[in-house]
């Protein structure tokens, strides 16, 4: 399959070209990170996962060449540097950062209540089902573009997204309960 | 291909997942990642893709063929692939035994070694002797220094 070369942005990403990267960083940090903080439960890590993933882009440029999509390219990336931080951590700390969650939402204290029930009900779901919820809801992303980050069929995404609500919504009604 | 609409509790929990306020990256970040990647870059400059050159396109083109045409050969003339059918364990030791008869004071490592080689010698196909006459295939410098053959002694 042909790669992208016409695409100005990934050929000054191939080239290794410093405004490309800039470029690139303006264009999908802000949802890199808050789909990052979707699945990790911290900013600090997210901001992490989200540079270790615009550093393995200029390590790997030449592989580059044969993308054809970079969202995607690099919503899998984070996918998997997520992952590796699941892994590391083993849910030591499912509810990680929640204060930070908790300070974002400061200004209402009914609402920040809420806010930190739901993060906490949030990180407490599977990997899985929290990274679709995040990819979804934080990334921005369409089932399809979900389906192709996870390598899962579409209708396999969509009803992942929905487990993962239900199962969100019975968390939050054990807790209210 | 048309996804079922959520239920209403479920579209709910969805619009409040989205209102919920998300960190937007530090100031620090943009600058982190840039310095990182500067230093990535000045490390490890890119790596040129190596394109094959026409000589070598020629001559990867070329072996192939010659693979290819002595596969294709080797399958018309029925050949049997297989190279050896292992060596007998019997005969090899047969032939250690005879060679430590004939000569004792060699190390058994040897007596092996030499037996394996008698072994694997024997199984080699027999070739035609070939007898060319004098100075036939050679150069005329050299065609006066080729000693004489009797041709006639073989037919």
């Amino acid at each position: 399959m042909p790669g992208r070369s016409d695409d100005p942005l990934l050929a000054g990403l191939v080239a290794g070209r410093e405004d490309a990267l800039a470029a690139a960083y303006d264009l999908f940090a802000q949802r890199l990170v808050a789909a990052a903080w979707g699945m990790l439960g911290s900013r600090e890590e997210a901001e992490d996962a989200v540079q270790e993933v615009f550093l393995n882009l200029v390590r790997s440029r030449s592989a580059l060449a044969d993308v054809e999509n970079l969202q995607g390219y690099l919503f899998t990336a984070l996918r998997h540097a997520a992952m590796r931080r699941w892994n590391g951590r083993k849910r030591e700390r499912a509810s990680a950062d929640l204060g930070a969650a908790e300070d974002l939402a400061a200004p209402e204290a009914a609402r920040a209540e809420r806010s930190a029930r739901l993060e906490r009900a949030l990180q407490a779901l599977p990997p899985e089902q929290r990274a679709v919820v995040a990819l979804k809801i934080d990334g921005g992303l369409t089932f399809a573009e979900i389906a192709a980050v996870l390598g899962t069929s579409l209708s396999t995404a969509a009803s992942r997204y929905r487990y993962a609500l239900e199962k969100l919504r019975q968390r939050l009604e054990e807790e209210r309960t | 291909m048309k996804l079922p609409d959520l239920p209403e509790d479920l579209a709910a929990l969805e619009r409040e997942l989205a209102s919920r306020r998300r960190p937007a990256p530090s100031d620090a970040l943009r600058q982190r990642i840039l310095a990182a990647a500067r230093r990535e870059l000045a490390a490890r400059p890119a790596p040129e893709r190596r394109r094959l050159g026409a000589w070598e396109f020629a001559l990867a083109a070329a072996a192939a063929f010659i693979l290819l045409l002595n596969l294709s050969i080797s399958a018309a003339n029925n050949m049997s692939w297989r190279l050896c059918g292992g060596l007998d364990r019997e005969a090899v030791a047969g032939a250690a035994e005879e060679i430590s008869r004939l000569a004792p004071d060699l190390p058994p490592q040897e007596i092996r070694r030499e037996a394996l080689i008698l072994v694997a010698g024997s199984r080699l196909p027999m070739l035609p002797q070939v007898r060319l006459k004098p100075g036939a295939g050679m150069p005329p410098s050299r065609q006066s220094a080729a000693p004489a053959e009797d041709t006639t002694a073989h037919p």
